[in-house]
Protein backbone atom coordinates (compact mmCIF):
# COMPACT_ATOMS: atom_id res chain seq x y z
CA UNK A 1 0.00 0.00 0.00
CA UNK A 2 1.14 3.33 -0.62
CA UNK A 3 0.64 6.93 0.69
CA UNK A 4 -0.53 9.52 -1.02
CA UNK A 5 -0.95 13.31 0.12
CA UNK A 6 -3.89 15.01 -0.70
CA UNK A 7 -4.04 18.94 -1.66
CA UNK A 8 -7.11 21.83 -2.00
CA UNK A 9 -6.92 20.89 -5.98
CA UNK A 10 -7.55 16.74 -4.87
CA UNK A 11 -9.43 16.64 -1.83
CA UNK A 12 -12.86 16.14 -3.34
CA UNK A 13 -11.41 12.61 -4.00
CA UNK A 14 -12.21 11.77 -0.49
CA UNK A 15 -15.90 12.22 -1.60
CA UNK A 16 -15.10 9.04 -3.17
CA UNK A 17 -15.28 7.03 -0.31
CA UNK A 18 -18.59 7.24 1.26
CA UNK A 19 -20.01 7.61 4.53
CA UNK A 20 -21.57 5.30 6.81
CA UNK A 21 -24.60 4.55 7.12
CA UNK A 22 -26.87 5.60 10.50
CA UNK A 23 -23.18 5.98 12.07
CA UNK A 24 -22.34 5.76 15.70
CA UNK A 25 -21.52 8.83 17.00
CA UNK A 26 -18.26 8.25 17.26
CA UNK A 27 -18.00 7.20 13.62
CA UNK A 28 -19.79 10.31 12.14
CA UNK A 29 -17.55 12.41 14.38
CA UNK A 30 -14.29 11.10 12.68
CA UNK A 31 -16.32 11.10 9.27
CA UNK A 32 -16.90 14.67 9.50
CA UNK A 33 -13.13 15.92 10.86
CA UNK A 34 -11.94 13.70 7.92
CA UNK A 35 -14.54 14.76 4.96
CA UNK A 36 -14.87 18.05 6.00
CA UNK A 37 -12.99 19.86 8.74
CA UNK A 38 -9.69 18.42 7.46
CA UNK A 39 -10.09 20.09 3.79
CA UNK A 40 -11.66 22.91 5.69
CA UNK A 41 -8.62 23.12 7.51
CA UNK A 42 -10.99 24.19 10.96
CA UNK A 43 -10.32 23.74 14.02
CA UNK A 44 -8.37 20.83 15.17
CA UNK A 45 -8.02 20.12 11.22
CA UNK A 46 -5.68 23.37 11.16
CA UNK A 47 -2.62 22.43 9.91
CA UNK A 48 -3.68 18.59 9.24
CA UNK A 49 -2.56 16.68 6.09
CA UNK A 50 -5.02 14.50 4.62
CA UNK A 51 -4.16 11.16 3.10
CA UNK A 52 -5.19 8.81 0.69
CA UNK A 53 -3.99 4.78 1.26
CA UNK A 54 -3.99 3.12 -1.87
CA UNK A 55 -3.90 -0.72 -3.01
CA UNK A 56 -2.87 -1.70 -6.66
CA UNK A 57 -4.61 1.84 -7.24
CA UNK A 58 -7.48 1.41 -5.20
CA UNK A 59 -8.58 4.12 -2.39
CA UNK A 60 -8.46 1.35 0.72
CA UNK A 61 -8.53 3.88 3.38
CA UNK A 62 -8.13 7.84 4.40
CA UNK A 63 -6.34 9.76 6.97
CA UNK A 64 -5.64 12.59 8.68
CA UNK A 65 -2.09 13.51 10.44
CA UNK A 66 0.07 16.96 12.07
CA UNK A 67 2.35 17.46 14.27
CA UNK A 68 1.55 16.76 17.81
CA UNK A 69 1.17 19.64 19.52
CA UNK A 70 2.38 18.59 23.11
CA UNK A 71 5.71 15.75 22.09
CA UNK A 72 8.06 15.17 19.89
CA UNK A 73 5.94 12.56 17.66
CA UNK A 74 3.47 12.90 14.53
CA UNK A 75 -0.56 12.83 15.74
CA UNK A 76 -2.32 10.12 13.61
CA UNK A 77 -5.82 12.16 14.42
CA UNK A 78 -7.73 9.76 11.90
CA UNK A 79 -7.94 6.89 9.84
CA UNK A 80 -11.14 5.48 8.02
CA UNK A 81 -11.72 2.36 5.81
CA UNK A 82 -14.76 3.00 3.61
CA UNK A 83 -17.56 1.40 4.49
CA UNK A 84 -17.72 -0.87 1.16
CA UNK A 85 -14.33 -2.18 1.79
CA UNK A 86 -14.81 -3.16 5.86
CA UNK A 87 -14.63 -6.48 7.28
CA UNK A 88 -11.55 -7.31 4.57
CA UNK A 89 -8.95 -7.05 6.40
CA UNK A 90 -7.71 -3.78 5.18
CA UNK A 91 -7.84 -1.50 8.08
CA UNK A 92 -4.48 -2.64 9.60
CA UNK A 93 -2.30 -2.42 6.76
CA UNK A 94 -3.58 0.92 6.06
CA UNK A 95 -2.37 1.93 9.29
CA UNK A 96 1.14 0.11 9.32
CA UNK A 97 1.11 1.91 5.54
CA UNK A 98 0.56 5.57 7.08
CA UNK A 99 2.87 5.07 9.99
CA UNK A 100 5.37 3.82 7.45
CA UNK A 101 4.79 6.93 5.33
CA UNK A 102 5.16 9.70 8.52
CA UNK A 103 8.19 7.83 9.63
CA UNK A 104 10.01 7.66 5.95
CA UNK A 105 8.44 10.64 4.37
CA UNK A 106 8.38 12.75 7.17
CA UNK A 107 11.24 11.13 9.59
CA UNK A 108 8.98 11.12 12.53
CA UNK A 109 10.22 8.94 14.89
CA UNK A 110 7.20 8.19 17.02
CA UNK A 111 3.54 8.78 15.86
CA UNK A 112 0.69 8.55 18.51
CA UNK A 113 -2.99 8.19 17.90
CA UNK A 114 -6.19 7.92 20.29
CA UNK A 115 -9.22 4.90 19.42
CA UNK A 116 -12.60 5.15 21.42
CA UNK A 117 -13.00 2.52 23.74
CA UNK A 118 -16.32 1.22 21.78
CA UNK A 119 -14.28 0.74 18.70
CA UNK A 120 -13.31 -2.94 19.41
CA UNK A 121 -11.77 -3.43 16.15
CA UNK A 122 -9.30 -1.13 16.01
CA UNK A 123 -8.21 -1.23 19.20
CA UNK A 124 -7.27 -4.81 18.65
CA UNK A 125 -5.23 -3.60 15.12
CA UNK A 126 -3.95 -0.88 16.99
CA UNK A 127 -2.47 -3.45 20.22
CA UNK A 128 -0.89 -5.45 17.02
CA UNK A 129 0.71 -2.48 15.18
CA UNK A 130 1.44 -0.58 18.20
CA UNK A 131 2.20 -0.34 22.10
CA UNK A 132 -0.89 0.97 23.78
CA UNK A 133 0.13 3.11 26.50
CA UNK A 134 -3.02 4.18 28.89
CA UNK A 135 -6.34 5.01 28.38
CA UNK A 136 -7.39 8.54 28.73
CA UNK A 137 -11.24 9.14 29.80
CA UNK A 138 -12.99 7.60 26.56
CA UNK A 139 -9.67 6.83 24.25
CA UNK A 140 -6.92 4.65 24.42
CA UNK A 141 -3.70 6.21 23.79
CA UNK A 142 -1.00 4.43 21.53
CA UNK A 143 2.13 4.58 20.07
CA UNK A 144 5.11 3.99 17.52
CA UNK A 145 7.65 2.57 17.89
CA UNK B 1 -20.18 27.76 -13.68
CA UNK B 2 -22.35 27.84 -10.43
CA UNK B 3 -20.21 27.02 -7.26
CA UNK B 4 -22.46 28.63 -4.25
CA UNK B 5 -22.59 31.67 -2.12
CA UNK B 6 -19.46 32.40 0.24
CA UNK B 7 -21.26 34.77 2.49
CA UNK B 8 -19.44 32.30 5.52
CA UNK B 9 -16.04 33.59 4.85
CA UNK B 10 -16.89 37.42 5.72
CA UNK B 11 -17.15 36.09 9.62
CA UNK B 12 -13.57 34.53 9.76
CA UNK B 13 -10.74 36.23 10.73
CA UNK B 14 -8.09 37.22 8.29
CA UNK B 15 -5.80 34.38 8.53
CA UNK B 16 -8.36 32.24 7.76
CA UNK B 17 -10.00 33.57 5.02
CA UNK B 18 -6.38 33.84 3.60
CA UNK B 19 -6.22 30.03 4.04
CA UNK B 20 -9.35 29.63 1.77
CA UNK B 21 -8.40 32.05 -0.58
CA UNK B 22 -4.99 30.00 -0.88
CA UNK B 23 -7.17 26.81 -0.76
CA UNK B 24 -9.62 28.02 -3.24
CA UNK B 25 -7.41 28.96 -5.71
CA UNK B 26 -5.39 25.91 -5.89
CA UNK B 27 -9.09 24.02 -6.38
CA UNK B 28 -10.16 26.37 -8.85
CA UNK B 29 -6.74 26.02 -11.00
CA UNK B 30 -7.62 22.11 -10.85
CA UNK B 31 -11.13 22.36 -12.26
CA UNK B 32 -10.20 24.83 -14.98
CA UNK B 33 -7.50 22.51 -15.74
CA UNK B 34 -9.50 19.12 -15.79
CA UNK B 35 -12.90 20.97 -16.73
CA UNK B 36 -14.60 19.27 -14.26
CA UNK B 37 -15.66 21.35 -11.60
CA UNK B 38 -15.92 18.95 -8.68
CA UNK B 39 -12.55 20.13 -6.84
CA UNK B 40 -13.75 23.82 -6.67
CA UNK B 41 -17.56 22.67 -5.95
CA UNK B 42 -15.73 20.30 -3.03
CA UNK B 43 -13.29 23.15 -1.29
CA UNK B 44 -16.56 25.23 -1.15
CA UNK B 45 -19.20 23.03 0.12
CA UNK B 46 -16.66 21.71 3.09
CA UNK B 47 -15.69 24.87 3.64
CA UNK B 48 -19.26 25.84 4.22
CA UNK B 49 -20.26 23.29 5.30
CA UNK B 50 -17.41 23.74 8.67
CA UNK B 51 -18.52 27.21 8.68
CA UNK B 52 -22.13 26.28 9.96
CA UNK B 53 -21.59 23.76 12.51
CA UNK B 54 -18.80 23.61 15.81
CA UNK B 55 -15.86 21.71 15.35
CA UNK B 56 -15.24 18.46 17.29
CA UNK B 57 -12.67 19.17 20.50
CA UNK B 58 -12.43 15.44 20.75
CA UNK B 59 -8.62 14.47 22.21
CA UNK B 60 -8.35 11.98 19.04
CA UNK B 61 -8.32 15.36 17.03
CA UNK B 62 -6.74 17.62 19.42
CA UNK B 63 -4.36 15.44 20.53
CA UNK B 64 -4.96 16.89 24.02
CA UNK B 65 -4.58 14.43 27.29
CA UNK B 66 -5.59 14.87 30.88
CA UNK B 67 -2.56 16.04 33.32
CA UNK B 68 -2.11 12.33 34.40
CA UNK B 69 -1.91 11.22 30.39
CA UNK B 70 0.77 13.54 29.96
CA UNK B 71 2.97 12.30 33.00
CA UNK B 72 2.79 8.65 31.62
CA UNK B 73 3.36 9.97 28.17
CA UNK B 74 6.68 12.02 28.99
CA UNK B 75 8.47 8.69 29.62
CA UNK B 76 7.99 7.80 26.68
CA UNK B 77 7.84 10.90 24.52
CA UNK B 78 10.10 13.96 24.40
CA UNK B 79 7.80 17.20 24.92
CA UNK B 80 7.67 19.81 22.33
CA UNK B 81 9.33 23.41 23.82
Amino acid sequence: MICHRLSPGTYHELSALGRTPDPERWIEEVEEFLFVDVPAQRGAANGSVALLVLEEGVTVAAAAHRPHARFLAEHLQALVVPPDKRGAGLAEPALRAVIEHLHTELGQHHVIWHVHVENAPMRTISGRVGDEVLQDGDYLVFIHP
Amino acid sequence: MLLGDAAFLAGWDRESQQRFVDGFTEALAESVRTGDPQPARFFLDVNQRAAERATSNSPAFTGEVSDEAAAVLEGRLAVRR
